[in-house]
């Protein structure tokens, strides 16, 4: 997985200073935030199912050998193959070979974020491949050659106008000379382009959000309706997924779905929720006859028994994205993975490589609300945590940050010297104060107050206050 | 060769042996017991709630329903949904019924406004109608299967669905859905329909007709039954 997670600062600076971004990221923000705790508070049982989910998926990831031997033999019993990947390159190797064994022409995509990982569509377009997205969302990034900046709502930076400019400069005919201006329209002409694209195709690639053992059914969740389409219509259906999709049977499907949509978009459930099993049956009007389940590692496996195999439980809805204020503020792309906030922090490293991962784990303020709102449980915060101890221990981050965190260490750890220091640092910080606040301080002190002002700080420590009383304090 | 290894390394990462026989026994039993987890009150109702939660909100999710006493009703009940004015359709507006519908033999063939069409998955469709298995109302969703008489496309492609639904089998939650399917020979795709194509892609604003139809309307027909017992 190739990332870009070095430059977070300056890609970071890139989204602060865009304009459209910021207000892009406001209304999204805020409008995720209500729309998931009113439908949280329609369902009583909401908190009850996220244990059971937690539960769930760590009974599965125990037994995960088990699970997926049962799950193969299902998907062969209805007539599909499973393929076995450990490797990134592997994936795709054995993709490419059943789209030239087939002599694909034309592949459609529904959105996956293991493909993204993988980059699989590019890998196909190398090979002479012609391969679309069909999630809407994801078609337009794909046309202006970026990456997802959220693993639910690939285009969220992204407004009607720019749109507009896009489809007009990959769509418009030589003569046309008027940009679409209503959101209706857009979404009328990708309809169009892309209906003929789905009829046409000879291969349709998707991802899955679960597998189910029992049944060996993998399961899509759209409101597009753009997977039922690339696994109908298409000969050939190709499902690219991670190993920890897996879960036990039918009902614990039921279980998730009810927590995925609440999560991901404040919604009870998606327009369409698809459970996929095998190849077509001989009397079927329709479906893929060649059905290849393609199981994919890439770096999952070592998390098991780790630290991070309760990363494993991540059902990627994004709660955890829209939550985060870090990610808010800055956007997807800083983080320069397809995986962004918090559960991006904690992943990218691990897939990518910790020495490949810059900031990410420094990428949040530790409020905690990403794991407040994790339908499965999983404690990022600590994740993170980890990886900044993991960046530290290995020597990863600037020398000069190692040494101010001794030099901090050094003095909490002496309560004499603490209070000392803290009773000077106040006193020298008064020094710097205009009108009852702090605009600008010296040295490396002004990287903080480049961008931010604070209150002057109070006359007295804390520890010298409490001494006086605790009424006082 | 790839299998094994994976295979392997999962088990050295868990510290466990392929040939531990409690760990088999109990996925065996986790796989056998198909035990429910927590199920939504919402959905544990008596059957005539049910199908008004249901109906409520699949409305809520932009569909239209209808409600009709008996099969007999349905023919007309197309007709005036489709001559009704939001939808402005052309008169003699081509109609494509899929087997299921064909078999409940309706009387379509009777109709003077509507223009039966057989189905061709290639080209556009302006309306197709489609019977389904059932309809879960804690979500809102109808069931639709694929079959010898039942394409998904058919589902997907037409600018308008049409669904026939019994409203005897309208369920409280998704687990009563698995009680209706064969579970060791599923249908190759199950598919939850809970409004009409939809996407929010563009400033998180949602339009109707992403890819699939523009428009879902639901007939129910008949009444409640009188024993259901709620799961």
């Amino acid at each position: 997985m190739d990332v870009s997670s070095k430059e977070f600062i300056s890609l970071a600076n890139i989204g602060l200073e865009n304009e459209n971004l910021q207000t892009t990221m406001n209304q999204f923000g805020a409008n995720m935030i209500s729309r998931r705790q009113q439908i949280v508070q329609q369902l009583p049982e909401f908190d009850q199912l996220r244990d059971e989910a937690r539960d769930i998926k760590n009974h599965t990831l125990a037994h995960l050998d088990l699970y997926l031997e049962k799950f193969e033999q299902q998907v062969v019993a209805n007539g599909g193959q499973v393929h076995w990947a450990s490797s990134e390159a592997e994936a795709k190797r054995i993709i490419g070979d059943i789209c030239h064994a087939k002599a694909a022409k034309n592949i459609i995509k529904s959105k996956s974020m293991v493909t993204e990982e993988l980059d699989l569509a590019v890998f196909l377009e190398d090979q002479g491949l012609e391969t679309l997205e069909t999630d809407l969302g994801e078609y337009i990034i794909q046309l202006r050659g970026e990456r997802p900046s959220h693993i639910v709502a690939p285009a969220v930076h992204l407004n009607k106008d720019q749109v507009a400019d896009t489809f007009f400069k990959h769509h418009s005919q030589p003569g046309d000379n008027k940009k679409l201006s209503t959101r209706a329209d857009l979404v009328a002409e990708a309809r169009q382009i892309l209906r003929s694209h789905f009829l046409a195709a000879d291969i349709g690639i998707t991802g899955a959000n679960f597998l189910v053992a029992e049944t060996g059914s993998i399961i899509l969740v759209t409101n597009e309706g753009n997977a039922e389409l690339t696994t109908a219509l298409p000969e050939t259906h190709i499902v690219v997924t991670g190993i920890e999709k897996v879960i036990p049977t039918l009902e614990d499907a039921a279980t998730f779905i009810r927590l995925l949509t609440r999560s991901a978009v404040g919604a009870e459930i998606s327009a369409y929720t698809s459970f996929i099993t095998g190849a077509k049956r001989s009397a079927d009007l329709d479906g893929a006859k060649n059905f290849h389940v393609v199981l994919v590692d890439n770096g999952r496996v070592d998390m098991l028994g780790s630290e991070f195999q309760p990363m494993l439980r991540c059902i990627r809805c994004s709660a955890c994205l829209h939550h985060c204020p870090v990610y808010l503020s800055v956007g997807g792309h800083a983080y320069g993975s397809v995986y962004n906030g918090p559960m991006g922090a904690v992943l990218t490293p691990h897939l990518a490589g910790v020495e490949h991962a810059g900031h990410l784990p420094n990428a949040s303020t530790f409020c905690g609300r990403c794991e407040s709102v994790c339908p499965v449980r999983i404690p990022l915060p600590d994740l993170m945590r980890f990886w900044r101890n993991q960046q530290t221990t290995l020597k990863l981050d600037k020398p000069s940050v190692r040494w101010a965190l001794q030099a901090w260490a050094f003095i909490v750890t002496r309560p004499r010297l603490y209070k000392i220091v803290s009773a000077l640092l106040v006193r020298c910080l008064a020094g710097f104060t205009k009108a009852g606040f702090i605009t600008r301080l010296p040295s490396i002190a002004g990287n903080w107050t480049e961008s931010r002002d604070f209150r002057k700080p109070e006359q007295q420590t804390f520890i010298s206050r409490w001494k006086k009383g605790r009424a006082d304090v | 060769m790839s299998r094994e290894q994976l295979l392997n390394r999962i088990r050295q990462k868990l510290k466990v042996d392929a040939s531990d026989t409690a760990r088999q026994q109990a996925v065996a039993a986790r796989l056998s017991a198909k035990q429910s987890n927590t199920l939504p009150q919402r959905g544990r109702k008596s059957h005539p709630q049910l199908v008004m939660d249901f109906a409520q909100r699949i409305i809520n999710a932009q569909a239209t329903v209808s409600r009709v006493k008996s099969l007999t009703a349905v023919v007309a009940e197309v007709e005036k949904y489709l001559s009704a004015g939001s939808l402005s359709c052309p008169p003699n507006i081509k109609l494509c019924i899929n087997g299921d519908i064909e078999q409940l033999a309706l009387g379509f063939e009777g109709s003077g406004l509507l223009n039966l069409t057989p189905w061709r998955a290639n080209s556009s469709m302006d309306v197709c109608m489609t019977a389904c298995l059932g309809a879960v109302a804690e979500s809102g969703s109808l069931v639709v299967t694929s079959s010898g008489t039942s394409a998904i496309t058919q589902h997907m492609l037409a600018d308008i669905h049409i669904v026939l639904l019994r409203a005897g089998d309208i369920v409280g939650v998704f687990e009563e859905i698995w009680q209706k399917l064969p579970r060791s020979n599923l249908p190759r795709d199950i598919t939850f329909i809970s409004g009409p194509s939809c996407t929010g892609d563009i400033e998180m604003i949602m339009e109707y007709g992403a890819h699939g139809p523009k428009a879902l309307h639901v007939i129910i027909v008949g009444e409640s039954p009188a024993d259901y017992q709620p799961l």
